[in-house]
Formats: C-alpha cells, sequence, structure tokens
C-alpha cells in the first residue's frame, strides 16, 4: 500500500513530462490554425475596411485587403469547411468587386449550412451582380426551402420579386 | 407567533421596500423640466417665429433612388426659396445596397456621393443635422462611415448631435440622436428584428441626458432619431418595421422630465402625426417624416415654432408655393385636442390668421377664409418678414372650433388647412401600454 503511494506522484510527474509537449503542440496549432488565421484575416480586413478605407488611405487598405485574403485562404487551406472563414473571404471578394470568386465561396457557405436562410443573401447578391439574374433566383427560391417562417418567406418573395420586375438589380 | 415563514415574508417586504426606496436613486427622474410643451400662446405678435426643414431615408446608393436627386433640390433650391433656420435628416443617409439586392455594405461609392451632394450643396455642421439610420449601420458597429464622410460625424467625430437656436424671444434646443444599432449586424431575414437592433445604450443615453441637462433652459426642446420609439401593430403595411429594441425606457423617462415636446423620426417611409404617451405624464408629438429617397409627395416637412407652438405639415418636393398656417395653431396635431396645441392661452387682442408662405416665384396673393364660407379675404405680408403673411379675423379662433384655410397664389396656387381632420382618439398600440393616436398624412391640404 505504501509502495503504491510513493508511485502515485512518480506517474503522474511522468504523465506531465509526457504529455506537455502534445499539449503545447496542441495549442500552438490551435493559434496559428484555421481559427487564428480566419482571426488574423479578420483583423486585416476591420483595418482596412472601417479604417483606412472610410479615411482615404487607399493604398494602405489594399494592402490590407491582400493581407486579409491571404490569411483568409490559408483557413480554408487548413479546413476547408470552416464556414466563416468562406463568408469572411467571400465578402472580401465582393467588396473587391470580384463577384466570380464572392460567388464560388458564398456557394460553400451555403453548402455547409443550408439550414441559414441568411446564407443564401450574399450568394444571390454575388449572382445577380454578375448579371446572371436567373442563378440568383434559383438560390432565393432554394432559400425558401430552409425556412418555414411565414414572415422569411414574405422577405424572400420581395425579393424574388425584386429580381423578376428588374430582371435583376444590374 | 415568530416563525420562519414569518421571518422571511418580513425579509422580503423589509427588501421590497428598500429597493422600491432606492429606485429613485438608481434611475433618477430629472427634477427639472426644462421646455416647456404648453408655452405657446395665441397672440398677434408677429415677431416670434421661425422654421425648419425636416427629412429622412435619402437612401443614396438605392437603385432608381430619388435620393440624391431630392437631396440636392432639399440643400439647393428649397432652403434658398425656404431659408429654414437648420434642415435635420434623420437617417439611412446612405441605402448600403450599391444599387444591388439587400444592404451588404456599407459601400465608399455611396458615402462619397452622400458627401459630394452635402459639401457641394454647402452644407455646414451649424446648419445641416445628419443622423445614422440602420442602412447606415449594417457591418459598421463603430459607423466608421457615417463618421467620416456625414456632415455631422465629420464635425463631431460622433454619431450624436445638439444643437441650440436662441433669439431674443426665446431659446429652442433639439437633440439628435443614433437610435441605430451598435453592434454591426449584417441585415437579416430573421424576424422580428431583421439585423436592425436598434436602440439607445448607456453612453447614448449619457449624452442625451448631458444634453438635455445643459439646455434645461430652452423654451422648448425637440429630439430627432431614425426609428420609431415602438413597433407599430403588425400589419401588411407594418410586419418588417423595426423599433427601438433597448433604452427605451431610460428615454421617455428623460424626455418626460426634460419636457421634450416633439420627437421626430423617419425608418418607415410614411408621413404621419401621432401622440407618443407610453409611459409619459402626457406625451411627446411623435412624427414620422417619409422618404426623402423615395417618393415625391410628403417627401419633407416643414416645422415651424410661432410664439412656441409647434406647426408641421409635408410637403412634395420641387412644388411652389408652399404655405404652412402657424396661428391659430392645429388642435389636432398628431391627436385630437393636442394639449399642446388645444385651448393655447389668448395673448393681447385680435384674432391673428399667420401662415408661411414660400415660393421661388413672386407670391402674387395670399388669402383666407374661415368655416369654408364666404369670399377668401386677404392677408399681409408681415413688414420685416417676407415670408410670413397674417390677417385679423373677423371672428374669434381661439376657441379651436373653426375651420381656418390659408391659399397663396404664385407658380401655381398652394393650401394649408386646420384642424386637419378628426383624428381618432388615443387607442391602444398591439398591447404594448404605447397609446397612439394618428391621423391620415396629407390632410392639410384641402
Amino acid at each position: 500500500m505504501e509502495k503504491h503511494k510513493t508511485a502515485i506522484p512518480f506517474v503522474l510527474a511522468l504523465l506531465f513530462i509526457l504529455l506537455l509537449p502534445a499539449a503545447a503542440a496542441a495549442g500552438g496549432e490551435e493559434a496559428s490554425g484555421a481559427a487564428g488565421f480566419n482571426s488574423e484575416g479578420l483583423s486585416y480586413f476591420n483595418r482596412g475596411y472601417y479604417e483606412e478605407l472610410p479615411a482615404g488611405r487607399q493604398a494602405a487598405a489594399e494592402e490590407s485587403f491582400r493581407m486579409a485574403r491571404e490569411a483568409f485562404q490559408k483557413a480554408v487551406a487548413v479546413d476547408e469547411g470552416f464556414v466563416e472563414a468562406h463568408r469572411n473571404l467571400g465578402r472580401l471578394y465582393a467588396i473587391l468587386k470580384d463577384y466570380e470568386r464572392a460567388a464560388v465561396e458564398y456557394r460553400k457557405v451555403v453548402d455547409l449550412e443550408p439550414g441559414n436562410v441568411d446564407a443564401y443573401l450574399p450568394l444571390a447578391s454575388a449572382l445577380d451582380r454578375l448579371g446572371r439574374a436567373d442563378e440568383a433566383l434559383d438560390v432565393l427560391k432554394r432559400a425558401k426551402t430552409a425556412t418555414a417562417d411565414p414572415l422569411v418567406l414574405k422577405h424572400l418573395d420581395g425579393l424574388i420579386e425584386k429580381l423578376e420586375v428588374q430582371g435583376g438589380t444590374k | 407567533m415568530k416563525t420562519p415563514g414569518n421571518t422571511r415574508g418580513k425579509s422580503v417586504l423589509s427588501f421590497v421596500l428598500l429597493a422600491a426606496a432606492a429606485v429613485p436613486f438608481l434611475f433618477p427622474v430629472p427634477e427639472v423640466r426644462a421646455g416647456n410643451p404648453h408655452g405657446a400662446i395665441y397672440s398677434s405678435v408677429t415677431n416670434r417665429v421661425f422654421w425648419f426643414v425636416l427629412a429622412s431615408d435619402s437612401h443614396v446608393g438605392k437603385k432608381n433612388g430619388k435620393g440624391p436627386e431630392n437631396l440636392q433640390w432639399l440643400l439647393g433650391e428649397a432652403k434658398d426659396t425656404i431659408d429654414p433656420s437648420f434642415i435635420v435628416l434623420t437617417g439611412d443617409l446612405t441605402d448600403s445596397t450599391d444599387g444591388g439586392l439587400y444592404p451588404d455594405g456599407p459601400y465608399l461609392s455611396e458615402w462619397t456621393e452622400y458627401r459630394n451632394i452635402v459639401d457641394g450643396a454647402g452644407a455646414t455642421a451649424s446648419f445641416f443635422f445628419d443622423i445614422p439610420g440602420n442602412h447606415d449601420a449594417y457591418n459598421d458597429g463603430t459607423l466608421s462611415f457615417f463618421r467620416n464622410h456625414a456632415i455631422q460625424g465629420r464635425a463631431t467625430g460622433g454619431t450624436q448631435c445638439s444643437w441650440k437656436r436662441d433669439f431674443a424671444f426665446g431659446s429652442y434646443h433639439f437633440l439628435g440622436m443614433c437610435t441605430a444599432g451598435n453592434d454591426g449586424a449584417s441585415f437579416s431575414l430573421i424576424p422580428p428584428e431583421y439585423g436592425d437592433h436598434a436602440g439607445l445604450d448607456e453612453g447614448e443615453l449619457t449624452f442625451i441626458e448631458n444634453a438635455l441637462e445643459a439646455n434645461k433652459d430652452a423654451d422648448l426642446t425637440l429630439a430627432f432619431g431614425h426609428h420609431p420609439l415602438v413597433r407599430p401593430a403588425f400589419t401588411l403595411e407594418t410586419w418588417d418595421d423595426t423599433a427601438l429594441t433597448y433604452g427605451l425606457d431610460a428615454f421617455t423617462g428623460l424626455m418626460d422630465g426634460y419636457g421634450v415636446s416633439l420627437y421626430g423620426y423617419g425608418h418607415t417611409h410614411v408621413y404621419d402625426e401621432q401622440f407618443f404617451v407610453r409611459n409619459m405624464t402626457e406625451g411627446v408629438i411623435y412624427l414620422n417624416t417619409a422618404a426623402v429617397g423615395e417618393i415625391s409627395n410628403n417627401a419633407y416637412a416643414l416645422a415651424a415654432i410661432d410664439c412656441n407652438g409647434i406647426s408641421v405639415r409635408s410637403l412634395e418636393v420641387k412644388s411652389w408655393p408652399l404655405v404652412l398656417i402657424t396661428a391659430p395653431l392645429d388642435p389636432n396635431l398628431g391627436v385630437a385636442l393636442n394639449p399642446y396645441t388645444w385651448k393655447v392661452p389668448r395673448v393681447g387682442t385680435g384674432n391673428p390668421v399667420r401662415a408661411l408662405v414660400f415660393d421661388k416665384n413672386p407670391i402674387l396673393s395670399v388669402e383666407y377664409r374661415i368655416d369654408e364660407a364666404g369670399s377668401w379675404l386677404p392677408m399681409q405680408a408681415v413688414p420685416g418678414n417676407p415670408h410670413l403673411w397674417e390677417a385679423d379675423a373677423p371672428v374669434d379662433l381661439s376657441g379651436q372650433t373653426h375651420i381656418v384655410e390659408v391659399r397663396a397664389t404664385g407658380s401655381s396656387t398652394g393650401w394649408d388647412r386646420i384642424p386637419t381632420g378628426e383624428p381618432p382618439a388615443p387607442v391602444e398600440d398591439d398591447k404594448k401600454g404605447c397609446f397612439i393616436g394618428t391621423i391620415a398624412a396629407g390632410t392639410r391640404t384641402p
């Protein structure tokens, strides 16, 4: 019994020594993994879009956007299923008026979150801005399958009517 | 007999009493009433009048919107012709759609266009008071674009403003508040807020309270924000309307404590005169200005303060002449027998009829008649104020039981008429305990 008592601290110390590097590695991976890259991208994006761009510092904003894009791209490279990173990358492309790439990212968001009715809006918008109103309409009609809320459906019908009447907003 | 239960009951009672006693300290109600909504008089004095313009929802950037064109007109021809003391633009300065499907901005292009319009028209921070709306706040929690491009944002670095107009006859305080949410949420399809988390947070309420306190010597205080204070009753027209989601009770307490006379807002794109009384001793005129960026009729409003009485009406852009009767006051402004405009005490003699008349072309005649009968009688321009016309009616108008009409001929013929009609008695609004009377828009024009 006494022998066992002496052995317990030894075993615990051994486990600590063995597991410490693994825990440190896991923590490090978290900081520099998909979430870390996404967070880094958001920092660059926010600096560029909400500080530099409104203040007229266009060149600085463009550099921040470049850094943001790289970080978001790293995030989705690490984790292809990371929906926030795809959403952020889509928004960045849309702001840069690269609607083709924005639509690709937003489509991934919809595929990852088919039950999120709000996810369909930016995809429809990007397609509409590309002049592909028919595809935008299809997206909004698909969004209607993601909800049973009559007010959400009413809102979607309004957007569908807007596209149908105008043949797209572009 | 002392039982544990009794002890607990007494403890609870003591706590409740203590808490009740502490309420005034936790949520102090201002003791000093600043503005006096009951300060209006019915008088033949003609040198106690000034006027200003209210507009809202320019939505610059909206596809096929009229915002840029109407805003340019408002800050150009209308400003030059009406010569208002100031102009207020109560939010949704930009559309945040960049002509697209839904508001997913902010967009620098929209804000640059807005800035070019207001700067190009020579609008200054002491004359043009623009405040943010929900479209200006989507995806921009700090309202960075507003602060960098709106007139008031650039002048103050903030999102709220307070200004005063001092005359020999009185002082008048005005507040521009940021009711837009501060969370930078995106537009959403999800009810009931649709991403529009409107409200007044602690910092915003502190600004408002400090401004009210600093201007408590004002004769009248009027406040402006973008949102309705409460959501209207659910109808086919209002199903997606949003309103304050926090800060309402504190704000109505401040309005009540400091004697605010009017709360003006936009957001709904509808012109409406109501009277808001929820949690208030008497209430405030609750004025909804329509969208200057969307329509021509009822697109903006002209308000006047004459002998401390408020008059207001909606107007059509590019339409002249415009007429606003300022004496006697409309007893049904927002609600039947408005406590601030009905039974206004008479001071002095005579039965004055006064109206402000504006036209970009010379005014050929201004006339009035009483009770829709008899001949139209001439009015005279007041010496020293070419916009103000007066007459002395042959009947006693102080009882507020007569219909007064004024028509002016210039570019065309313009009209005004009071009372505006017979609005319904206040009704309970959608189970919220909010009593609001309503009157249809545009009824001042016969």
